[in-house]
């Protein structure tokens, strides 16, 4: 066989694919509020519920110390020195000091009471109320989101990982990808898959998609190094590329035992993928929004086995280029026992889910009636937090 | 009528050996669903039950000595190592058990001469979409499927809905367990009310489907009639009639239960919806969805809907009436292979044995079959919803599941000892229904290996 196939011809048909895969029901031009534009969002799932009163320990409250005997010593003191940073996300410092790193100590979804892993994530991924609760959800809320913006291609939004990221999953097209899948392929094999796959329209955009990435050089070249690194990296080469909105999630958050020893190395992960994605999104890190949140947070009261247990209000973490940040967002319930939820949890002040509208308001245009409605269906938005400059 | 070589085995069964027949008409995959099977090595749902026992009771004695650390005259040295410890060896019970289920179903479907029952039984598992979660019953999927079923694909469709949905699996991932009559004895004395999941699910996914015109109120009835089903660690299914709600209760138009209630009313609805009409119309689109085409030919569903209506829901005369309709043999391939289903094709063309998958360790098995088929977005043992998988062609279509595809493709070429000749295999795989692309790519391979990885690859090979 001595057809070579003509590769802008295909790209030509996976263009035209991408549009027809963004024409879904969804979209009706009323929606259409903007393009995506040069805006990213990054949505970090931390997956395991964070202790947020460990990561950003509320040092000036009177009964800080009290609840955590094991968990209260050290610590980098942010601005006026009621809240001090983990000593392990030190490294994030600066980002706090330039206005690019601020937290919201004390929020929510909807879930309350269950404290299953399994609901929480879901109803954090699906972004929908706890209306009904153990019901496994279809799609998820940044995908919803997606069906509102116009000229959205696969690749567009995309999902880092195997495991399937509901937050991203339904109608809208996206793509999902892991680093250092790579494809041993010789070059004949793959331009004859290539023209097997361009030749159905089927197969088309997802077979040359695969051989494109699975066997491009360098791009997961550096499959070695911390996890966090290894993805923030390759996500940033998306980025840069066409990439507007993605999420990956982070786990090994759930400490019930010997929290100060398990849960270093988790947030050293964390820290590690907002400082590599900083330095790698170079000046287009000044377009980018990172969301970091979690499924719920742990109990106020350290355990009998110096860990924590599943609780309700937690933290959540912003940062970015365009962050309106060195600062706390949303106020501070107070640790005395009455001020707690149920008598042992942060007492929730807000619907995280808010902070995610007002984003995707702030960075594509979104209207606050169809965030309201179809991506958090029940949400009140409230008044603007200004997240952004 | 002469279909294409390959038409029938690869449409309806799970595709082509070096040894299948060159014919597999509606006839022979009619006796398929007659054939004896040899006695499964899928593990049994008992174990399982068993295996929650025990960690239910590791809990308990875990929050116990938590408690009694809590009270410092009591503190003593016992680590919750132990109870650690104890857990985990239950649960590399279960994901051994896991990995033995993946080999013998895989084996099976190499062995299976035609498997048009094996993807009957694909079919309907997806249909009654169940795993473990929240947490319950861990990789107890395989045996809910092999026992509630697998043995009822082909009889009559109020068997097998009885036997799924009201199925412990089912029960714990839609919550069937914790609903509990608001006036049943135990409802009036704690307060406990209706969890409508499985009710919801029944109606909507399982039997009506979401056009079939139910309202909000039928959902809430249903649930107050499914009260009473529910599960215990020691025997399983079980109706308990302190939770079912008393009373007459009206669902379309027709009265159920009574004083006493009992398991029967339940079973009497369950029986009443499986031959309502709306239930009869969306199973038979699913099922000519799923085999023919996304838009199958309106003659072929309804030719099915009559065949379902005249035998009060036997799902054999649907699937003789499927199978004998012009419209389900057209020769163009509109579906694509699950991946489990293109695994087992890909194993079946290269002529690897059953023997060799059930010889493959734990090691292996995770490795070569497992991950894999999670990376090619259908991971043993879970389903992303009640609604099951999108059965759409395009939506195994992604590009990480194809390069999954791909990668394991080349996996496999490489493993054989002795790879055939491409221009040959392309037809050994595909019978009549290779491209002329495909059959001139297969001639400008580089290597025996890169070919055969090519042609599994190739879009045909992913059809079905």
């Amino acid at each position: 066989m001595r057809h070579d196939p003509n590769r802008r011809a295909f790209l030509g048909q996976v263009a035209a694919l991408g549009c027809s895969a963004a024409a879904s029901p969804f979209l009706s031009p009323i929606a259409m509020a903007s393009a995506p534009g040069e805006n990213r969002l990054v949505v970090i799932v931390l997956r395991g519920a964070l202790d947020g009163l460990d990561a950003l320990r509320p040092i000036g409250d009177r009964h800080f110390a009290a609840l955590r005997p094991s968990l209260s010593d050290g610590g980098t003191p942010l601005g006026d020195g009621f809240f001090a940073l983990h000593p392990t996300l030190s490294g994030l410092t600066p980002l706090w000091q330039s206005g690019e790193l601020a937290f919201v100590p004390a929020t929510s979804t909807p879930y309350r009471d269950k404290r299953s892993h399994f609901d929480g994530q879901d109803l954090l991924e699906a972004g929908t109320p706890d209306d009904q609760p153990g019901v496994p959800s279809r799609d998820g809320w940044l995908n919803r989101a997606l069906t509102l913006m116009p000229d959205v291609t696969a690749r567009t939004a995309f999902a880092l990982g195997r495991e399937r990221m509901l937050i991203l999953d339904g109608p809208a097209p996206m793509t999902q990808w892991t680093p250092g899948t790579e494809l041993e392929l010789g070059p004949q094999a793959k331009l004859l898959l290539e023209y097997l796959y361009a030749q159905d329209p089927l197969f088309a955009e997802a077979g040359l998609t695969a051989l494109d990435m699975g066997t491009a050089q360098g791009m997961s070249a550096p499959a070695r190094g911390p996890a966090g690194e290894v993805l923030a990296r390759y996500l940033a080469e998306q980025m840069r590329g066409e990439t507007r909105i993605a999420s990956l999630s982070l786990s090994g958050f759930d400490t019930h035992q010997q929290q100060a020893n398990r849960l270093r190395p988790a947030l050293r992960n964390l820290e590690t993928t907002l400082l590599t994605l900083r330095a790698e999104m170079g000046p287009l890190w000044a377009r980018t929004t990172v969301l970091a949140m979690t499924e719920f947070g742990r109990t106020a009261r350290e355990n009998g086995t110096k860990g924590t247990d599943h609780g309700t209000g937690g933290m959540a973490l912003l940062a970015g280029g365009a962050l309106r940040g060195g600062r706390i967002i949303g106020g501070w319930p107070g640790l005395a026992e009455a001020a707690l939820y149920d008598g042992r949890d942060l007492m929730p002040l807000s619907d995280v889910r808010a902070y995610a509208a007002w984003a995707l308001r702030d960075m594509y245009g979104l209207r606050k009636s169809d965030l309201m409605r179809t991506v958090f269906p029940g949400l009140d938005m409230g008044d603007t937090p200004g997240l952004l400059l | 009528m002469t279909a294409p070589v390959g038409l029938g085995l690869i449409r309806f069964g799970l595709g082509l050996r070096p040894d299948s027949p060159l014919s597999v008409g509606p006839e022979a995959l009619w006796h398929d669903l007659d054939r004896d099977e040899p006695p499964a090595r899928i593990g049994r749902f008992a174990t399982k039950l068993e295996r929650e026992g025990v960690r239910v009771s590791i809990r308990r004695a875990r929050s116990k000595a938590k408690r009694a650390r809590a009270e410092p005259e009591m503190a003593g040295p016992t680590g919750m190592a132990d109870f650690a410890d104890q857990l985990r060896r239950v649960n590399r019970a279960d994901m051994r058990d896991s990995l033995s289920d993946l080999r013998g179903d895989l084996a099976r479907r190499i062995d299976a001469p035609i498997g048009f029952r094996q993807r009957l039984v694909d079919f309907w598992a997806n249909h009654f979409a169940a795993d473990s979660r929240p947490g319950r019953f861990r990789a107890a999927r395989a045996s809910y499927i092999e026992e509630a079923i697998r043995p009822h694909v082909a009889g009559s469709f109020a068997t097998l809905l009885r036997a799924a949905a009201l199925h412990p699996v089912m029960q714990n991932y839609l919550n069937q367990n914790r609903s509990v009559g608001p006036f049943s004895r135990v409802g009036r004395r704690t307060g406990r009310g209706l969890n409508e999941n499985l009710a919801r699910e029944l109606l909507e996914l399982h039997t009506l489907g979401v056009e079939g015109g139910y309202s909000q109120d039928d959902v809430t009835q249903m649930a107050r009639l499914l009260t009473g089903i529910t599960y215990d660690l020691d025997q399983g299914y079980k109706f308990d009639p302190r939770i079912a709600e008393p009373g007459l209760i009206e669902i379309f138009g027709k009265r159920y239960g009574g004083r006493p209630v009992m398991e029967r009313h339940v079973h009497e609805a369950l029986d009443d919806l499986a031959v309502h009409p709306g239930t009869a119309a969306h199973l038979v689109g699913k099922l000519a969805r799923h085999f023919v085409a996304d838009d199958p030919d309106p003659q072929l569903v309804a030719h099915m809907q009559a065949a379902y209506t005249s035998s009060g829901g036997d799902l054999r005369n649907v699937y003789r009436a499927m199978l004998e309709h012009p419209a389900a043999w057209t020769p163009t391939l509109g579906k694509t292979r699950a991946p489990l289903t293109w695994v087992a094709a890909s194993l079946r063309a290269t002529g690897i044995g059953a023997a060799q998958v059930l010889d493959m360790d734990d090691r292996q098995t995770r490795r070569d079959l497992m991950i894999p088929l999670q990376a090619m977005g259908q991971p043993h043992e879970a389903v992303p919803s009640p609604a099951g998988y999108d059965d759409r062609a395009d939506a195994w279509i992604t590009p990480q599941a194809v390069a999954a595809r791909i990668d394991w493709a080349i996996g496999l070429a490489d493993r054989l000892s002795t790879p055939p000749d491409p221009r040959a295999f392309v037809t050994a795989a595909l019978g009549d229904l290779a491209s002329p692309m495909l059959i001139r790519a297969a001639r400008g391979a580089e290597t025996r290996t890169e070919g055969v990885a090519m042609i599994l690859a190739a879009p045909d090979f992913n059809r079905c």
